[in-house]
């Protein structure tokens, strides 16, 4: 799912941001060419008003020029009669007063000698005849043109110029102070950083608003816009590219426009500042800048909203995909788009319903055949409860009979005999206790009871048992001490290895058995060596199975029934492990079986030992209550000769009446589990127990090996013996009873059944 | 940032920017500074204050303004001087005999100075279009118009031949003005009586010798000695049957019977230009000093009826006004 959500998180983010850039990239790409236009529209608009202004500007300067020029024409006008000087004089008082810009007017004759001077500053001069005849102002005055001197600085600071007009035979002269024009030109402020200002030809200053600049004498000859102006009007081309690169003093950019003065050969500039100019215009960025802005946000929000309709039912498909591939084939993808997505989902249902169909219809005959299975194994249950139990009650009857007999015989011979009786009966008894075992195993009824103890308590008893044995088959048998404790059932586990090692006595012809144990981590491994015939690999499975044997085609029973190691393994699997088995034919095998290790090591774990058998029941009242009067003699039989007392009754109605009346008290109770019209001895015991009291003590003593049958005798919380009893067992019982100890169901190797006996007895 | 938010802050920011909040000690000082009395030259101080109030120069909004007279003492200029230096003004107006010790006493801080002498020659300036230190200012043209009165004086009044002159010696160029005045005078075939005077009583001392001296007219150059008892001057002269001419406007209505000179008006309020670019960051060595452009002349004829005199139509020609 992590892998699909981030994949489903790529998709999910890509699509925002190929929705936000293709938006984005439409609002930035429309609002630069806008701004763009708006650029060159308000740099081409401020450029031609600033020439307009211009120009106005050059008129208004041209006409403040030339109206002193009208005004030096004025003095002209003088009468003809009496002193021309004089008479000129009195003019040229009045034109300074007239045009208070001129400073000096000078009068020079056809010659050009200095006739008349009148000045601001200086004291007025008549006929001084000083020679102006080589000066360009006399030289350049026609007969009607009027002469514009170059610009010049008096005192080094103020700007004049020489104008000269014809007068009277000879030339007018003036002298023209030119910060008269910062008038004009001051007036000529725009905006914030508007102004106007003019050069001469050679691009020095003559009129600025801030008159500073003349009075320095600036030159502004290098500034971009002059020198472009005075190229233009070198060709002749005037007013172009004046929408380029201009400047002011301070090396600010500027949107400049100029105007040329023709007769002065002056040129006026109008300038703004284009942070100023472009206001508007960063109002417009702002404006489209915030709308851009706006609709990225606008965007990424729209993109987000699209995206998640596009990427949820992506996701739907994904994780219904996964879930399929999950194998929750009932899952259907809910997907309605309408478009290709769903045509998807729907393809991705009808699969999984295919899928699902197929798999139905496999879990049927899968369930079909576990069916057959199951009604198979039950039969077998069946036949082997059935067949055992039949067999049992004459079994029973024959092994108490035999042991009566055997105790009663004296002659050697015919003792001889008996024994031999007494062996066949014992290995018949234990073909149906081994039997039993299978199905009580696989009934379930068996459970460990598990304690922590030392293994070397379960290898003595194995090598009390066997050291015997081996010896009479010529084999060396050892075990290998052990300071080792585990945690299990140790009665179960003795089980196991009483399997194991009997099984190996038998397949060892020569050599040696060794049983021994490792140390495996947190487990204990305990290992059942020997030199035998060992098993090849593809039959190492095999011998697990019940009546499964090597070598033993004959099926000969002396060498018992292969069902050893099937129980074996059954109750290591009740202690929850298991049989491992490793082996070389020829060489020898080696069986192992394991438990959990525990650290502490009690010193004196009470394992069950069999019961004390030198305790007398001498004297013991038993009541035995059985349908079968043969199983009924046998056993009051053999308990008299214990010592004990019997009465014995046919069924629970009988054992009232028998035990009315009765003032001695009853010291055990064995009860048939099965009794004649469906009566239960658990349920006899009951009445009795009501009637002599709760602490009778009684035992069930049954043939059934059904498992359900078991399991009902089991939860009465009687105890309870399997038919054929054997005798040892059954003393030991009674002995248990009378002592009221609790005394553990307990199951013979099947294989040994003298042994298993002598060692319980 | 929603759009109306973000206009309204740029709006904001545009108008803290405009207005400048400053604390009043962090104003600019600006000094006036002048060697006579506040009586005396109290029209020239209001000049140029209207003329910094018409440029937004206001005393305690946008500039801090003190005045210093040192009242004809040469000895209270001296005080004056370190007491003004230590303030660290922004600029200092400098007028009248207060001009050379100032100059002398500091190169660091800005000097606005109006002279009727010759700055240049006086070594106040490096030139007139870059004064090159802490020192510009106005000249008054008092040298250039020396001549020019003594030729309307000799014009009005044909048959002068000696003429006394009062002329304040501390100012700068005063060498040069009286060479100035004794070419003229010879020019004009006059006599010149030349009186140099530094305070009050010098010029009290001056006029009083007037009656006895065969003087037969007074220019009175226009300077800070003159200005103040202009109206005495006159007055006697008119007593004393003695054409007088100077160079402001002022003399004229005191009775003085023509005057000859630039605008003090003007020139005056023109001292705050300076101000206002020296107070804006400009440097003084970058500032051109100024030759005033508008020159007048006045002519009081009531003064010409007291004295007898006919004044010839081309000087009446020449007057901008007319005092009758």
């Amino acid at each position: 799912m992590g892998l699909l959500r981030s994949v489903g998180g790529r998709l999910y983010r890509k699509y925002i941001v190929y929705f936000a850039v293709l938006i984005g990239a439409v609002l930035v790409a429309g609002g630069a060419i806008d701004l763009y236009f708006s650029y060159y529209e308000t740099r081409d608009a401020t450029v031609a008003l600033n020439r307009e202004k211009a120009a106005a500007a050059a008129i208004r300067i041209e006409q403040f020029i030339r109206e002193i020029e009208q005004h030096v024409g004025w003095t002209n006008l003088v009468p003809r009669d009496g002193d021309p000087v004089a008479q000129r004089h009195l003019e040229f008082i009045k034109l300074l007063r007239q045009a208070p810009a001129i400073t000096d007017a000078l009068w020079l004759d056809g010659k050009g000698r200095e006739q008349l001077r009148v000045s601001r500053l200086a004291m007025d001069r008549l006929h001084s005849d000083t020679d102006y005849s080589l000066t360009p102002a006399f030289q350049n005055t026609g007969a009607s043109a009027t002469y514009y001197g170059p610009v010049y600085f008096r005192e080094g600071t103020e700007p004049y110029m020489t104008l000269a007009v014809p007068s009277g035979g000879g030339v007018t002269l003036v002298e023209v102070n030119l910060k008269f024009v910062w008038d004009v030109i001051a007036g000529i402020r725009f905006g914030r950083s508007g102004y106007a200002y003019v050069v001469d030809s050679q691009g020095q200053l003559i009129s600025h608003p801030d008159i500073s600049l003349v009075l320095k004498k600036t030159d502004l000859s290098a500034l971009p816009q002059v020198q472009r102006a005075r190229t233009a009007l070198a060709i002749g081309e005037p007013e172009t590219s004046e929408a380029a690169e201009a400047r002011d003093l301070a090396g600010r950019a500027v949107l400049a426009a100029n105007a040329h003065i023709e007769p002065l050969d002056w040129t006026v500039f109008v300038e703004q500042s284009q942070q100023e100019a472009f206001a508007p215009l960063y109002g417009a960025m702002l404006r489209t800048g915030v709308l851009i802005l706006l609709g990225l946000a606008l965007a990424v929000g729209a993109s987000t909203l699209l995206a998640r309709r596009m990427v949820r039912p992506i996701r739907a498909l994904q994780e219904g995909a996964a879930r399929m591939g999950g194998g929750d084939l009932d899952q259907r993808i809910d997907v309605h788009t309408g478009d290709e997505l769903e045509v998807l989902a729907s393809e991705f249902n009808h699969m999984a319903e295919r899928l699902r169909e197929s798999y139905l219809g496999l879990e049927q005959k899968v369930a079909e055949r576990t069916e057959e299975l199951v009604t198979a194994n039950r039969a077998k249950s069946r036949f082997l409860a059935a067949a055992s139990h039949d067999l049992r009650q004459p079994m029973h009857a024959l092994g108490l009979f035999v042991t009566q007999l055997n105790n009663r015989i004296k002659d050697p011979e015919d003792r001889h005999l008996t024994s031999r009786i007494e062996a066949a009966v014992s290995a018949l008894q234990g073909l149906l206790d081994a039997l039993l075992d299978v199905s009580r195993l696989d009934a379930g009824v068996v459970n460990a009871n598990t304690a922590d103890f030392p293994i070397q308590a379960v290898l003595d008893r194995i090598e009390t048992a066997f050291a015997t044995d081996a010896a009479d088959r010529g084999l060396r048998f050892r075990v290998v001490r052990s300071r080792l404790a585990v945690h299990s059932d140790p009665l179960l586990l003795e089980r196991i290895l009483i399997n194991l090692v009997a099984n190996a006595l038998r397949y060892t012809r020569s050599g040696a058995v060794l049983v021994g144990c490792r140390r495996r981590a947190d487990r204990v491994r305990v290992e059942v060596w020997d030199t035998g015939v060992g098993i090849a690999p593809e039959h190492q499975e095999a011998v697990f199975q019940e009546f499964y044997q090597v070598d033993n085609p004959e099926l000969d029973r002396t060498k018992g029934l292969g069902l050893g190691l099937s129980i074996a393994a059954r109750l290591a699997r009740v202690l929850g492990g298991r049989i491992d088995v490793q082996s070389v034919p020829g060489c020898g095998s080696v069986f192992a079986v394991d438990a959990p290790r525990v650290s502490e090591i009690p010193e004196h774990t009470a394992v069950e030992s069999p019961p004390d058998m030198g305790k007398a029941l001498r004297g013991a009242l038993v009541l035995v209550v059985d349908d079968d009067t043969l199983v009924r003699e046998a056993l009051a039989g053999l308990m008299q000769q214990w010592g004990c007392r019997v009465l014995t009754a046919g069924n629970g109605e009988q054992a009232l009446a028998t035990i009315e009346g009765k003032s001695q008290r009853i010291d055990a109770v064995l009860c048939d589990y099965r009794l004649p019209k469906g009566e239960i001895g658990s349920d006899v015991i009951q009445k009795l127990r009501e009637r002599l009291g709760e602490g009778l003590p009684a035992a069930l003593i049954t043939g059934d090996t059904a498992p359900e049958r078991l399991r009902e005798a089991k939860e009465s919380g009687i105890p309870l013996l399997h038919k054929p009893v054997q005798p040892a067992r059954l003393r030991a019982l009674l002995e248990h009873l009378t002592t009221q100890r609790s005394v553990r169901a307990w199951v013979v190797p099947p294989e040994q059944p003298g042994r298993a006996s002598g060692q319980a007895g | 940032m929603r759009r109306r938010e973000f206009l309204a802050l740029t709006g904001l920011a545009a108008a803290a920017a405009t207005v400048p909040v400053r604390a009043k000690a962090q104003l600019p000082l600006v000094v006036w500074m002048s060697y006579a009395d506040e009586k005396t030259v109290g029209s020239y101080y209001l000049s140029v204050k209207r003329g910094m109030r018409e440029r937004g120069l206001v005393d305690g909004q946008t500039i801090r303004f003190e005045s210093y007279f040192a009242q004809f003492s040469k000895e209270r200029v001296r005080q004056l001087i370190p007491e003004i230096i230590a303030k660290n003004p922004a600029v200092v107006i400098v007028q009248g005999a207060a001009i050379k010790p100032m100059t002398k006493a500091t190169k660091t801080i800005p000097l606005v100075i109006a002279s009727s002498g010759d700055l240049v020659a006086g070594k106040l300036v490096a030139s007139m279009a870059r004064p090159g230190a802490n020192v510009t200012g106005i000249q008054f043209l008092a040298i250039d118009l020396v001549g020019k009165r003594m030729e309307l004086l000799k014009e009005t009044y044909p048959r002068l031949k000696r003429v006394a002159v009062i002329a304040d010696p501390g100012h700068a160029g005063e060498t040069n003005e009286r060479a100035r005045t004794l070419a003229a005078a010879e020019q004009l075939g006059v006599q010149v009586d030349y009186k140099p005077v530094t305070n009050p009583a010098e010029l009290q001392a001056a006029l009083d010798s007037l009656p006895d001296s065969g003087n037969e007219a007074i220019v009175a150059f226009p300077d800070s000695i003159t200005f103040g008892p202009r109206k005495r001057i006159a007055d006697l002269a008119i007593r004393y049957k003695l054409p007088t001419v100077s160079g402001w406007d002022a003399y004229a209505d005191a009775g003085f019977l023509l005057i000859y000179g630039p605008s003090l008006t003007a020139a005056w309020e023109r001292m705050a230009y300076f101000v206002e670019r020296i107070v804006k960051g400009a440097r003084p060595a970058d500032l051109p000093a100024e030759i005033p452009s508008v020159i007048e002349m006045i002519v009081n004829l009531k003064t010409a009826k007291a004295l007898g005199i006919r004044v010839p139509e081309t000087v009446l020609l020449r007057a901008n006004r007319v005092i009758d």
